[in-house]
Parts: structure tokens; C-alpha cells; sequence
């Protein structure tokens, strides 16, 4: 065998890496970034913390005067603090990828059905632990979240809520409301502390924790609606759609007890879309590449389109053949937005695509 | 309770063979390909500019010498030790297996994954060469098990044992030739979710010990539950059995875990002590783990962050770093690394091939 020493010599580089190079300056690079958390991603973290304590006040309420009216409000408060959750779920970089805070607000794909499990064995067993707040963050993530309170509020039995003598549901339901809520309150504050991790995401430099340079940083803008639909696709849609042999299964879909599962989807493009068009990110792309900004327009409409069709109990949408077919097309949509951000915008702009780090293994 | 448990004739798929050049592709004779082969010490998978996925062999130079199609995305390879045979395995969740005969005498084969299996992208041959063994996934029960297959006749799978964790990925048989050691990444995944980790705050990665005599778990060691987030994936053994690991951290990415360490033999576990500035520099994510016995060495690849980083086996300090966008695959090559990228660049060179994110060495 042939023998060749060949070695390969290191570049030695003493200062951060840059191994690729923006076609445009830093300066310019980063205002999408910053006009970005300013304007989307703090806000929504604000909202969600607003939505989260109403929806705990509308439990506490419903606690402490059960009835018809006070459940309705109850449900009504959970179904607009999960829509404001799911405007901000798919910012899954600092405080929310952080202490377990996705898992323990959204315990899901729940493949195995260890939420309902949970949550039913402590009902059977009137754990009265989990009626105090401050308990449940010791506790399994799938009792501390949405997962949990879509069950106790929609699920069997919730109809008792209504009346006086459940306090032990209610006072689960209240705890994992105040759980959610405190939660919200940390990730809005963590995301507008002055020394942050919003600070460190619109200012990179050398000395930067998260963010060595520009590119980093606007590899971070870029990956997150990449990710954030094939999250989607992978995690709300496919579930759903009905296989080859037209069977389907309804409850496998995210909050379809509550008839959430596709306002949540909508919601979710809906955000994505203000993440998009409020960070202006095309205006940074080469302008010989600018109507990539078109292409992701006319998909966002396209989804549009089809969401506003289904915003109805998923167990309806599979029993029309035109509507589940829609959610086929609306996968298909999102592997198409999925490389338009992941692929198309991001080598416009001189990042790198690559091959072994785009598939993580 | 058995540890081996059997694969039954019905759970058997046939292992197809495939036809026309479809899979064997680029092999105008195979005379021809049999000389070119005797010099392969080298393999690693890839993705073409027409979107068609294959394994190359290459030169001591990182000559391409010769290019094999694969019907989807491969990952890591292994040479027999019989010097002739290239397995590689699909990426994860993959269900094949090719089996490439180099000197081109037999028709390659695709071997599948079971029903209710998938690959993870890596293997190994026992020492004898009879036996090859595959990571795998068990995903509805969410749990990891190691196939086996029988070289001797046309790699039949024959069963199949618990890998001592979730999520198997890289594997290793440790110089006694009676110890496997294999890297439980601790991901819990199912194809009708995807890439989606359906366990994120629950994993628990280990490194498990297991007897090949009986296929029991000898011993697991865990890293401490405050970095139970590092799925620890990749490995690369040293002549004393000491292997080192690299680790992917499935929480925060910008916290500066440990990503790399050692474990010994007999189980001891040590970490890294790399600077942080290093650690961060990863992104939280080692691709590929590469030893060096000759220059006493250990070099680990971060595609994420786009960096290679060579330490020192016996001080832990940093000797080299090297910054090339999607760096990923690496393998020892005299004193130095022969390192790839999956932009295109072999060995400092650029190629029209994108490279997947392992090199393996053929056994000398």
C-alpha cells in the first residue's frame, strides 16, 4: 500500500472564527435583528405573560365561583393564552430553550400519551400536591403545562368544573395556570433585561457569550423560521394528515380536546409571517436576490388561504376528503418556506448551507 | 430473560440486490475497479451536484478513486476485516444497509432494517469479521438495540440485543475483542415525528459497556445529571482502549457545557477541561471524533460552529485549531488529520461533492 505522510497543516487562528463572510456590512446585517426583538419578539413575550396571568385569574375565578359562566371564561382564557403561546413557541434560542421552559409549558409530540397518563393517575390518586403552585416545578414537565390544563379544563370530567365541589380539579387546573403564568413572566422578563440574551443577540462581537459576529447572529435569525416550520410540518401536520389508506387519527393532533389544534397552526404562521415582515430581512438580500421576498410572500398567502378554510375541529377536517387533502398541500407549503428561509435567503446572503451541520447527526 | 433475541424468518427482509446500475454506478469494469481499490484507505459518503447520494473510496492522498451510488443519504462506513467488504450505513432514520464488495467479484446488497427499525448511521464488525453489528432504533418501544448480521451468509440479520440506553449512535469493540462499547446519545425519536426529540428533559445519555459473549450490559456510565442534555454520539478509541466521545447538547446551545471527554476500559469518565471560548465556539454540537495514535492526539469537528479543534491526549491542551465552514469529517492520517467539509473541500481541495460528516480508515 502506498504511503504518502501527508499532513495537514492547522491554521492556527487565534481570534473567533469567521469563516464566512456576509455580503454586506455588519451594521446593515444586524438591523433585522435588532428592529426584530424590539418589535416582535418582545412584545410577544410581553403578551404571552399578559395572556398567561389572565388566564390564571380566570381559573382562580372559576375556583372560587364554579359555574357555567366562569368555565366558559376559564376555557375562553386558556384558548387565548395558548394562541399568544404560540406566537413565540418556535423562539426556541435563549430563555425558552433554557431550565426546561419549552418542555414544561408545551410537553409535546407526546407520542406516548404521557401527559394524559400523568395528569389522569394524579386525579385518581387526589395527589393534593399539585394544588400549590410552587410544587409543580419539582414535578414531571408534562403536569406543569398547556398539556395538562387543556385536559383538566376540556377533557372528561371538566364538565364538573362547573359545579361547586371539584376543588381539587380547579385547584390543579389554578396551579398549573399560575405555573404557565410565572414561567411567561420569566421568559418576558429575561428577554428585556438590559445584560440579556437580546442584548447579546443584537450586539455580537468577540467578547460575546452567545454571538461571536454578525454572522452567527443573522444565522440565528435565519434558522429559526427554518426550524420553526418543520416543526410544524413534522409536529402538528403530519400527525393529522390522513395516510395512503385515508385513515387518520384526530386525537393524535395538539389540542384538539379544546378544538385548538388549527388556530394554534394558524396562529404559529401567522407570527412567523410578522417575524418575517417586520424584521425586514429582504432588505439586506443582494438585490439581484430580493424576490426571494415575493416567493415567501405568495407562500405565506397561499397558507393563508388554506388555514382560513380550516379553522374547525380536526375530526371534521378528515371527514371531508377536499379539506384533508388541503392539509397535504399545507405540508407541502411548509417544506417549501422551510428552504426558502433555511436554504434560498440564508446563501443569498453568503452564510454558509451546509450539508453536515443543516441535519444535524 | 434472553439478550439475544433472535430474528425470526418472518421478520426477515430479503436483501435485495440491486439491479442495473442503479446502485453500482461509475464502475466501468470491475477488473478495473479492483486495481484502482487496492489502494482505498479511505471512505466516506456524500451528496453529488445532481442531488444523488454515494460512498467514495479514496487514496492515502484523498484521491477519489472510486464512487458508489446509494439509493438515499448515507452516513458513517465500515471496512471488513477481510479487506474487501465496505458496508455503509444509511443516515438516521435510514432503513439500509450497502454492502459494497470492492474488488466488485459480488454484487453489492442493500440490506434493510427490520420492521419497527431504523438505522442511526453507524457499525461495527466483530473482530473476526463474521459478525457486523448496526445501531439501531426500536421506536416504539423507545428503546436502543444493536443488530446483527452475519457476514458469513450474506449478511442475514440474526438478531438483535438492548444497546443499554435510547438512542445508539457511534460504536466501537474495544481492543480485548470481547467488549463493546457503544455511545446511547439518550434521544428518544419516532419517524412519525421526524427529527423531533420527544424527550428533551428527560434523556439520559450513557456509555455502555457490553459483553459480546452474552450481549448483556457489563456496565453504563452517565455523565452528571446537571449535563444529562449532551447526547453523547461520537467516538474515537485509542490503542489502550481509552475512547474519546463527543457530545451534541440538545438544551441551550450557547451554554458552554463540556462537549468532549474520555472513558476508560473500566469505565471512568472524564471530561474535557477545553477553554471556553473553544466550547462556544462549537455551538454546542461535536460531529466527529478523530484519533491519533502517532501524534497523541484527539481532533473534534463542529460543523455547527464550523471549526475543527486538535487537543492533546495526555495534557488536554489545544495544539491546533481550524476554522472551515461545515468541517465534519475527519480521520487520522500520518502524524496529521485528513479532514472534509460539507461545502466540498477533501484535504484542503475543493470537490464537486458535498461531504457527509465521517471518514473512516480502512484497516491496514
Amino acid at each position: 500500500m502506498r504511503i504518502v505522510a501527508a499532513l495537514f497543516l492547522f491554521v492556527l487562528t487565534l481570534s473567533p472564527a469567521r469563516a464566512i463572510e456576509l455580503t454586506i456590512g455588519d451594521e446593515e446585517a444586524m438591523k433585522p435583528v435588532r428592529t426584530l426583538v424590539a418589535a416582535f419578539i418582545q412584545p410577544g413575550f410581553e403578551r404571552f405573560a399578559e395572556q398567561a396571568e389572565l388566564a390564571e385569574i380566570a381559573v382562580s375565578s372559576l375556583c372560587k365561583e364554579p359555574g357555567d359562566r366562569s368555565l366558559e371564561a376559564a376555557r375562553n382564557a386558556f384558548k387565548d393564552s395558548a394562541l399568544a403561546l404560540a406566537r413565540i413557541e418556535f423562539l426556541r434560542t435563549g430563555p425558552l430553550a433554557q431550565e426546561n421552559r419549552l418542555e414544561r409549558l408545551l410537553f409535546w409530540p407526546d407520542r406516548r400519551g404521557i401527559a394524559l397518563r400523568q395528569v389522569q393517575g394524579v386525579i385518581a390518586e387526589g395527589d393534593e400536591s399539585v394544588t400549590d403552585p410552587a410544587n409543580l416545578p419539582e414535578k414531571s414537565v408534562a403536569l406543569q403545562g398547556y398539556n395538562a390544563l387543556e385536559y383538566l379544563l376540556f377533557g372528561t370530567g371538566s364538565d364538573t368544573l362547573a359545579e361547586p365541589g371539584d376543588a381539587f380539579r380547579c385547584g390543579f387546573a389554578h396551579a398549573v395556570a399560575a405555573n404557565i403564568h410565572l414561567i411567561a413572566a420569566q421568559l418576558s422578563e429575561e428577554w428585556t433585561q438590559e445584560d440579556g440574551f437580546a442584548a447579546a443577540w443584537t450586539s455580537p462581537g468577540p467578547e460575546n457569550d452567545y454571538f461571536r459576529n454578525t454572522e452567527e447572529a443573522i444565522s440565528e435569525l435565519l434558522s429559526i423560521p427554518s426550524e420553526a416550520f418543520e416543526i410544524i410540518r413534522d409536529q402538528r401536520l403530519q400527525p393529522i394528515v390522513p395516510e395512503e389508506d385515508g385513515k387518520a387519527n384526530p386525537k393524535s393532533a395538539l389540542f384538539w380536546r379544546s378544538d385548538l389544534t388549527m388556530p394554534f397552526i394558524r396562529a404559529n404562521f401567522d407570527a412567523l409571517r410578522t417575524y418575517f415582515e417586520v424584521s425586514e430581512m429582504i432588505s439586506i438580500l443582494p438585490e439581484d436576490q430580493r424576490w426571494l421576498g415575493k416567493s415567501i410572500e405568495f407562500e405565506f398567502n397561499n397558507s393563508g388561504d388554506i388555514l382560513s378554510r380550516l379553522q374547525m375541529p380536526v375530526a371534521s377536517i378528515l371527514k371531508d376528503e377536499d379539506r384533508a387533502g388541503e392539509l397535504g398541500y399545507l405540508v407541502i407549503l411548509t417544506q417549501s418556506l422551510q428552504q426558502l428561509f433555511g436554504t434560498q435567503v440564508t446563501s443569498a446572503l453568503g452564510l454558509s448551507v451546509g450539508f453536515s451541520s443543516l441535519d444535524g447527526d | 430473560m434472553r439478550l439475544f433475541s433472535p430474528t425470526t424468518p418472518i421478520d426477515r427482509r430479503a436483501f435485495l440486490t440491486a439491479a442495473g446500475g442503479a446502485f453500482l454506478a461509475g464502475l466501468a469494469s470491475r477488473s478495473a475497479a479492483a486495481l484502482a481499490n487496492t489502494d482505498a484507505v479511505f471512505a466516506s459518503a456524500y451528496l453529488d451536484g445532481n442531488g444523488g447520494f454515494g460512498v467514495a473510496l479514496l487514496a492515502e492522498d484523498a484521491t477519489v478513486l472510486h464512487r458508489y451510488d446509494l439509493p438515499e443519504r448515507g452516513h458513517d462506513a465500515v471496512f471488513g476485516p477481510d479487506g474487501r467488504t465496505l458496508v455503509v450505513f444509511a443516515r438516521r432514520p435510514g432503513t439500509f444497509a450497502a454492502v459494497i464488495d470492492m474488488r466488485g467479484e459480488d454484487e453489492p446488497l442493500i440490506v434493510h432494517a427490520p420492521e419497527g427499525r431504523h438505522y442511526y448511521g453507524h457499525g461495527c464488525f466483530s473482530p473476526d469479521g463474521k459478525l457486523l453489528f448496526s445501531t439501531e432504533n426500536d421506536y416504539d418501544n423507545a428503546r436502543g438495540v444493536i443488530g446483527v448480521y452475519d457476514a458469513t451468509d450474506g449478511f442475514r440479520r440474526i438478531g438483535e440485543f438492548f444497546s443499554g440506553g435510547i438512542g445508539p449512535h457511534d460504536m466501537t469493540v474495544l481492543p480485548d475483542g470481547r467488549t463493546m462499547l457503544i455511545a446511547n446519545g439518550g434521544l428518544e425519536t419516532h419517524p412519525d415525528y421526524g427529527r423531533a426529540v420527544l424527550n428533551v428533559a428527560t434523556m439520559k445519555p450513557n456509555l455502555a459497556f457490553i459483553d459480546l459473549a452474552d450481549y448483556s450490559v457489563l456496565s453504563v456510565g452517565e455523565l452528571t445529571p446537571d449535563l444529562h442534555k449532551l447526547s453523547i454520539r461520537h467516538l474515537a478509541m485509542a490503542e489502550d482502549g481509552t475512547t474519546w466521545f463527543g457530545a451534541q447538547n440538545q438544551g441551550d446551545i450557547h451554554e458552554a457545557l463540556p462537549l468532549a471527554g474520555s472513558i476508560s476500559p473500566d469505565g471512568d469518565i472524564r471530561l474535557l477541561d477545553l477553554p471556553e471560548d473553544e466550547l462556544r465556539s462549537m455551538r454546542g454540537y461535536i460531529g466527529s471524533v478523530a484519533y491519533n495514535g502517532r501524534s497523541g492526539s484527539v481532533l473534534f469537528t463542529s460543523p455547527q460552529g464550523n471549526v475543527a479543534v486538535e487537543v492533546a491526549c495526555d495534557t488536554g491542551a489545544i495544539r491546533n485549531r481550524m476554522d472551515l465552514p461545515d468541517i465534519c469529517g475527519a480521520v487520522d492520517r500520518g502524524p496529521g488529520y485528513l479532514l472534509s467539509s460539507g461545502m466540498g473541500v477533501l484535504d484542503g481541495r475543493h470537490t464537486d461533492l458535498s461531504w457527509d460528516n465521517h471518514i473512516v480508515r480502512r484497516a491496514i
